[in-house]
């Protein structure tokens, strides 16, 4: 008797079809692979832990190789979820058609399910880049002061983040002290285009 | 290799997503295929067919990536 066979009849296929040898090949090895990639994982890191503090030196999985690990984990999961819908299926419906449908969106799920996993980490992720437009309608004031027509400096709070930038004033036959509060109205490419508040404006600042 | 942005496609995940396709997708349609009781040659055909798709649905999420990136965008190309 074959391993295979063995599987199967443990499975409780007596006489399997060539469709379900290979839904049966799909799931044990897949589960065995995402297993041993899931034990390595945590053996990996408990080795790691032992051998920094025995050694004092630094032995662990850098982040591209555990994205890499990662993507494994993921085609061992699909394939294993592959075998064992259509085992499951094919078990209680007796449909192979059907089996290979539904087994092909498992696995397509548990993808999407990584897919929904990685898309959260790298959610995670901020660049620091910082987007002009998110200042529009921002309040500052005026770190060097706007000359008619010319261009000064404003400090502005843009994502949480106090920034100095370069700023005209729109009316441009005004000038704009030092220390003037300030409205953010529209940004030219990364010219911040600003009015002074009036007091009212302040007013409603401290209310708000 | 041309850089058309297709890495960029699904948060990057589509280059390990169209490996993952172009390896297992023929495999499935066969199965499908081969379960259905089609003839073997017309599965294995329609398997082989099945690798192009990929390939389209890269370039149809490109073109709607670029769609949506220049909608509003009044210059003129």
């Amino acid at each position: 008797m074959g391993l295979l066979d063995w599987f199967a009849e443990a499975l409780g296929f007596d006489a399997p079809s060539a469709i379900e040898l290979i839904f049966i090949t799909c799931a044990v090895l897949g589960a065995a692979f995402f297993i041993i990639m899931m034990g390595l994982m945590l053996v990996g890191d408990i080795l790691g832990g032992v051998v920094d503090t025995a050694f004092d030196t630094d032995f662990s999985l850098d982040t591209d190789l555990s994205f890499e690990l990662f993507s494994l984990q993921g085609i061992a999961a699909a394939v294993m979820m592959f075998g064992l819908m259509g085992l499951f299926t094919v078990s209680a419906t007796g449909m192979e058609l059907l089996a290979v449908v539904a087994g092909g969106f498992a696995a397509g799920g548990s993808l999407f399910m990584v897919r929904v996993m990685m898309q959260g980490i790298t959610n995670l992720q901020a660049d620091g880049t910082m987007r002009h437009s998110d200042a529009i309608g921002e309040k500052g004031h005026v770190y060097s002061r706007i000359l008619p027509n010319a261009t000064g400096e404003v400090q502005v709070a843009v994502d949480g983040t106090l920034r100095t930038l370069t700023a005209r004033a729109k009316d441009k036959t005004a000038s704009i002290p030092s220390n003037e509060l300030i409205r953010v109205v529209d940004v030219i490419g990364a010219t911040m285009i600003v009015e002074p508040l009036n007091s009212g404006d302040e007013i409603i600042t401290e209310e708000e | 290799m041309i850089d058309d942005g297709s890495e960029n496609l699904f948060e990057g995940f589509w280059p390990f997503m169209k490996r993952f396709l172009i390896l297992f997708l023929p495999l499935w349609v066969f199965l499908i295929g081969y379960s259905a009781n089609l003839h073997i040659m017309i599965s294995a055909i329609l398997a082989g067919l099945s690798v192009s798709t990929v390939a389209i649905f890269e370039k149809y999420r490109l073109k709607q990536e670029s769609d949506s990136t220049t909608a509003g965008n009044k210059v003129i190309k």
